[in-house]
């Protein structure tokens, strides 16, 4: 079965066209390639890294994702590295956080993107040589470039908009605030 | 009727096969369709089929007298082009669906002059006709009399409650006298479209030749109720004479369902008429249309191989309509010259783990005007090679431009069915998305009728009947006629 990018619903392999809301389930819309535009190529290019406000000491115990269109934030946790992209069991690409059922692929997010890592200073984000980049905070990183997140920062991947919220080991995570209600001001 | 038919393609042979490949080619084939091995009903008739072709070839006398009888530069009548969705059926483990877009042309030239019309106008002359509508289709069955030739067979039903035979079936030749008859037809009285179906085919039927075309148009304004299964039975009865039925539907009471369903099982089509003033215009063309015709009642039958099921299958062109692909044979029309029958296949598909898929065998059957012996046949072997390597390659572009469009009047049909059920948010999301792909598609005032439909439907859970007519018959409109395939 085939999942309908759009409104999800499963068709038998071979359509060629949703049945329910007649969105086209073949080629580079639909199937492997990753629709591309010129998304921010115009946003400076800095060497700068964003400063830490994660204290040194903190550990990160966890991540809380919003994804901009979910009803629910997504929980990362349990890991040193997650993988962001659109799963692809077909070239083996099983993404940490699967962004596919997000609209992933209509918003440009590769199927390898970019990835969180959690060091002893913090969380940080990468960028996988993406094909529409990643920005945080409005700026566009460098291929495998690496950028320090601190609570709320915002990560672009494509067109879809991530609010990061990284649990911190001094705060339990309902103390927190944003664990389980994340702000919902998020753009 | 013995029908023209050539044995060796029919079990894909050349005429030099040697005995040996008759009997293997045979054996093989008939595997497919043995009544052990193919649960569909129409195999047991294509194994008796396969099993006479053979007797026929594998005895060297019968072979002989077959060859000498059949003419060895015999072209069938029709010409077939098929292409699938895919290249290649790639081995999955589940059902998959297999598009085929089969275009059935006819390379041969008319001999002759024009076939005769044997044709029947069937009128509403009930009460709402009054006026505009029976004034243009008057003046429209006058054009009609006008372009028809002396040696065409003409008649004239109209109907209200009860049927009267305007103008029994007789050639064209006394004009005046026709057109007079013709004025006098006045309104007045209900609906029963039974009662004018019964009548006008009777009339069609007292003429019906190998050599002429016989057609039946249904011009309507209302609904009929209570007879529309007997409707449909006559419709049935019709089509096994070859009568096509065409219906045009004026205004917006008519039930376009029903008319559809009536004039598809027959090969015809069913045609919205906003305003009576184009009337003429339809009539005209339809009545040129058939003046075309190369062969008559048009029909393929389909018989899938195990493992495979037809899903739908929808006359692409000449004029767009849904065929009732449980109903075999399924009814496609009339052949004109320089016209293609453009049919879309939906087949759900399990792969096997042999080289090639066999996916069904489909018969187009058909009767060549001017022809004494008329029914000619040919059978279009539908068969995958099989791979285990995914294939990006696009779908063919046919494919996808008819479905592109189909896709769009089935959203619209599932529209009215979630109306119907009562589910008024799920009718009003897909007139939305439906409009989104009209702006798409650049069918801007198609998109806005389907905006105001879907804001009308959500407020006051109503629609509008002309609105539901323009849309259906508008994105009908879209699908497109196929290009010739390379």
């Amino acid at each position: 079965m085939i999942t309908c990018p759009v409104c999800k619903h499963s068709e038998l392999d071979g359509t060629l066209f949703c049945s329910e809301c007649g969105s086209r389930l073949w080629g580079d819309a639909f199937a492997d390639e990753t629709a591309s535009f010129s998304l921010g190529r115009d946003l400076p290019r800095t060497e700068t890294i964003g400063a830490l406000v994660i204290p040194p000491q903190s550990v990160v115990t966890g991540i809380t994702v919003r994804i901009t269109g979910a009803a629910e934030p997504v929980q990362l946790s349990g890991k040193t590295e997650y993988m962001l992209g659109r799963a692809d069991p077909k070239h083996d690409v099983i993404p940490d956080l699967d962004l596919g059922p997000y609209g992933g692929q209509h918003l440009g997010v590769s199927r390898r993107h970019a990835s969180f890592a959690v060091t002893d200073t913090g969380l940080t984000v990468q960028d996988l040589g993406s094909t529409n980049g990643t920005q945080v905070n409005g700026r566009l990183l460098n291929p495998n470039e690496r950028c320090p997140l601190k609570d709320g920062d915002e990560v672009r991947l494509g067109k879809l908009v991530l609010n990061i919220f990284p649990h911190l080991n001094f705060l339990s995570h309902r103390n927190s605030g944003y664990g389980n209600h994340p702000p919902s001001a998020h753009q | 009727m013995q029908s023209a038919q050539d044995l060796y393609a029919y079990l894909g042979l050349k005429r030099t096969a040697t005995p040996e490949d008759i009997r293997v080619t045979f054996r093989q084939t008939a595997r497919r369709f043995h009544p052990d091995v193919n649960p569909d009903p129409q195999a047991h008739e294509e194994f008796k089929l396969l099993a006479q072709a053979y007797e026929t070839l594998s005895d060297p006398l019968r072979r002989a007298q077959y060859d000498a009888s059949f003419p060895a530069d015999y072209r069938p009548l029709f010409s077939t082009v098929t292409v699938s969705s895919r290249g290649k059926l790639l081995r999955l483990p589940q059902p998959q669906i297999i598009y085929v877009l089969a275009d059935i042309s006819t390379q041969r030239l008319p001999t002759g002059p024009q076939p005769p019309l044997n044709l029947c106008l069937v009128i509403d002359r009930s009460t709402s006709m009054q006026g505009a509508r029976l004034d243009q289709i008057k003046a429209a069955a006058r054009q009609i009399v006008e372009s028809l030739n002396e040696s065409d067979i003409f008649s004239i039903v109209t109907f209200s409650d009860r049927a009267e035979v305007v103008l029994p079936a007789q050639p064209c030749a006394n004009k005046p006298s026709i057109i007079n008859k013709i004025g006098a037809i006045g309104a007045g009285g209900g609906t029963e479209i039974l009662q004018g179906l019964l009548c006008g085919l009777l009339e069609i039927q007292r003429n019906i030749s190998l050599r002429s075309v016989s057609h039946l148009i249904l011009l309507t304004d209302g609904r009929t109720y209570g007879d529309e299964d007997d409707c449909l039975l006559l419709a049935m009865l019709a089509e096994s004479d070859g009568i096509t039925i065409s219906g045009l539907g004026i205004g917006d009471e008519w039930n376009d369902a029903f008319m559809d369903t009536l004039t598809a099982s027959t090969g015809g089509k069913s045609q919205y008429v906003a305003s009576p003033a184009v009337v003429a215009r339809l009539l005209s063309k339809q009545v040129r249309g058939l003046g075309d015709t190369l062969a008559k009642h048009v029909r393929l039958r389909t018989i899938c191989d195990s493992g495979v099921k037809l899903k739908s299958a929808f006359r692409v062109a000449p004029d767009a309509q849904a065929l009732a692909a449980d109903n075999q044979p399924m009814s496609v029309g009339n052949l004109a010259r320089q016209e293609t029958i453009s049919i879309l296949f939906e087949f759900v598909v399990t792969a096997t783990a042999d080289e090639e898929r066999p996916l069904a065998r489909v018969w187009v059957i058909g009767d060549l005007l001017n022809r004494s012996q008329a029914k000619e046949r040919l059978s279009i072997d539908l068969r995958l090679a099989q791979t285990d390597t995914p294939d990006n390659t696009p779908p063919h572009p046919n494919i996808v431009a008819a479905l592109d469009k189909l896709t769009l009047y089935r959203l619209q049909e599932k529209a009215w069915a979630d109306v119907e059920e009562g589910n008024i948010p799920r009718a009003t999301q897909r007139l939305q998305t439906l409009a989104s792909r009209l702006i798409a598609t650049g069918q801007r005032e198609l998109a806005n009728i389907a905006i105001n439909e879907a804001t009308r439907l959500s407020q006051t859970r109503q629609l509008s009947a002309e609105n539901r007519k323009r849309i259906k018959y508008g994105t009908r409109a879209l699908i497109p006629p196929p290009k010739s395939t390379p």
